[in-house]
């Protein structure tokens, strides 16, 4: 006899944190001085505060006195097929302890296999079989944690012949199987639209609305016939037409930038994160009315 | 191809160039060998980079290329394991020492260093004692005197000046040719910022044996056996004392059957 899934109902709605920035060394101090308050939350890299002490660990305690934090991972490698790292979750567990994190997302992805990390997010085939596994094990990791997970959408540059369905349907029928929250990154949604030719509008309306918590918005490269999610470039145009549309579909949700190189002085992420803002207020004309 | 084959195959090829999961991959539009040349070179690119950024120094002085071919023969033979990429290359100088082709001493004792300096920078935190804990032992406590060492410090025994190079890329000079000769270091974190020094033969011997566990009495007992007998309790006096200046203890134990007054 199957047992009851569990629903993690005590976290089934978050806030809605507003306009926030991807935590980076490079503005630990514009963050806790001359620009104090500057954004409304902070979205903090999980591996790279998994460490036993010193300088990353001191700027989180004193930044965290000021701003709520999600944690991102990069290491949970959800659709893998080696077993879930125990360790690696416990020492998630109690930094999100730690920090009081608002949440704990990470992406829809595999990151190596036999022992091995690759380092990267590499795509899931969309089939069943997949669906099935990936469910089952965010289930595993929601009740280890004691709390709903995000997942992201990651952008890629293939896909599998074996794939039977498309990604948007994956990722809707996802949350609903493992009863998860997810992550929308619009610049990930135009990325691998253009990489794979889809409209990212469909994606879009392929995407439950009560399941999107958070949305990404990023910066990428050209590359000959692709384009890459390289997080080094300002938000293009297409992508923030794109989070108009999201805005429209699923409310402003809690929004920010990610920047992880060619990392500038924090005033340009700021004035990217204004126009954010100024999207979501225009597009929700009954927020702005109230 | 289940799911774990396929991920196996597509591994495989990002890792070793396989090229069976070619088949499994979409070709619409673009090959599926461009498709996939994206993730193997990603792959590389970015752990050349995660290797340089913990070893900012030995890159700089091999060069970009030299660097790269280190990097990418080091990956083929130690693929990162960890959840976390800041651990990739932890045995990067031992693998040095395995080839011929990095001969040059200095290479693999710079490695060595440079990734002490990058544990020192995130290892645990502890609260280092002031000097006027030192006024709170009592006397006859002395010899079983412990010490515990904040979590960063480390030791160090180089053959060859690759601290010099170290020095030398961080103040722009050029760098000096290869020298041999022994010396001894200290490293470890005050505040938030790593820290090294070089150490004296005998603060050396000293360092080494409180690192192990041993009390003051038998760090005494080391220093005698290279020096006048008569000056070895001041000379371990100076020792603790600028440990304690530099933030390396943070706790002073003493043996608590010792304590007790004896008749």
């Amino acid at each position: 006899m199957q047992s009851e899934p569990t629903t993690h109902t005590s976290l089934l709605l978050q806030p809605n944190l507003g306009f926030g920035l991807g935590l980076r060394p490079d503005h630990y101090e514009a963050l806790l001085n001359e620009h104090l308050h500057s954004v409304s939350w902070l979205e903090v890299l999980t591996e790279n505060y998994l460490v036993p002490g010193g300088k990353p660990l001191h700027y989180l305690g004193r930044l965290r006195e000021h701003y709520p934090m999600a944690m991102h991972g990069v290491s949970l490698s959800i659709a893998g097929n080696e077993r879930l790292n125990l360790d690696y979750l416990r020492e998630v567990r109690t930094l999100a302890d730690q920090l009081e994190a608002n949440w704990i997302s990470d992406h829809l992805c595999w990151t190596g296999v036999d022992g091995l990390n690759l380092h990267d997010l590499l795509p899931v085939p969309f089939t069943a079989e997949a669906l099935r596994h990936i469910a089952k094990r965010i289930g595993e990791v929601q009740d280890f944690l004691g709390r709903r997970i995000l997942i992201e959408n990651v952008s890629s540059y293939l896909t599998y012949k074996e794939s039977e369905m498309s990604e948007w349907e994956f990722l809707s029928a996802l949350a609903q199987e493992a009863d998860c929250s997810l992550l929308l990154d619009i610049n990930n949604v135009y990325v691998s639209s253009v990489n794979h030719g889809f409209d990212p509008q469909v994606f879009l309306n392929g995407i439950s609305q009560e399941r999107v918590q958070q949305f990404h918005l990023a910066g990428h490269s050209k590359v000959g016939s692709h384009l890459i999610d390289t997080h080094d470039m300002p938000v293009v145009p297409e992508v923030w037409q794109l989070y108009r549309a999201a805005v429209q579909r699923f409310g402003s949700g809690s929004t920010m930038i990610e920047r992880d190189a060619n990392i500038p002085a924090l005033p340009e992420l700021l004035a990217e994160l204004d126009h954010a803002r100024e999207i979501a207020d225009d597009t929700r004309p009954q927020s702005v009315a109230a | 191809m289940n799911q774990q084959a396929l991920q196996r195959a597509l591994q495989a090829h990002i890792v070793n160039g396989d090229a069976v999961i070619a088949d499994c991959i979409d070709n619409d539009g673009v090959p599926a060998e461009t498709r996939l040349k994206i993730y193997s070179d990603a792959y590389r690119l970015r752990l050349i980079d995660a290797l340089q950024a913990n070893y900012p120094v030995l890159a700089k002085w091999m060069g970009e290329e030299a660097f790269s071919r280190l990097a990418q023969l080091y990956l083929s033979v130690h693929p990162s394991q960890h959840y976390s990429i800041r651990w990739f290359g932890h045995r990067l100088a031992e693998f040095m020492r395995e080839y011929p082709e990095y001969g040059d001493r200095r290479l693999a004792e710079l490695a060595a260093f440079e990734w002490s300096i990058a544990t020192a920078f995130d290892a645990a935190d502890a609260m280092p004692i002031e000097i006027v804990s030192l006024a709170k032992v009592a006397p006859e406590s002395w010899p079983t005197l412990r010490f515990a060492f904040h979590p960063s410090v480390q030791r160090q025994s180089l053959t060859t000046n690759a601290v010099a190079v170290i020095k030398a890329v961080d103040d722009g000079i050029d760098i000096p040719g290869i020298t041999t000769g022994d010396s001894q270091w200290l490293i470890w974190r005050q505040q938030l910022t790593p820290q090294y020094r070089s150490l004296g033969a005998l603060e050396a011997a000293a360092v080494d044996v409180a690192l192990r566990g041993e009390n003051f009495g038998v760090l005494c007992e080391t220093l005698a056996e290279h020096m006048d007998a008569d000056s070895v309790p001041l000379t371990a006096a100076g020792f603790l004392k600028q440990w304690i200046v530099d933030e390396c203890i943070v706790a002073l134990h003493v043996d608590s059957s010792m304590d007790e007054p004896t008749d």
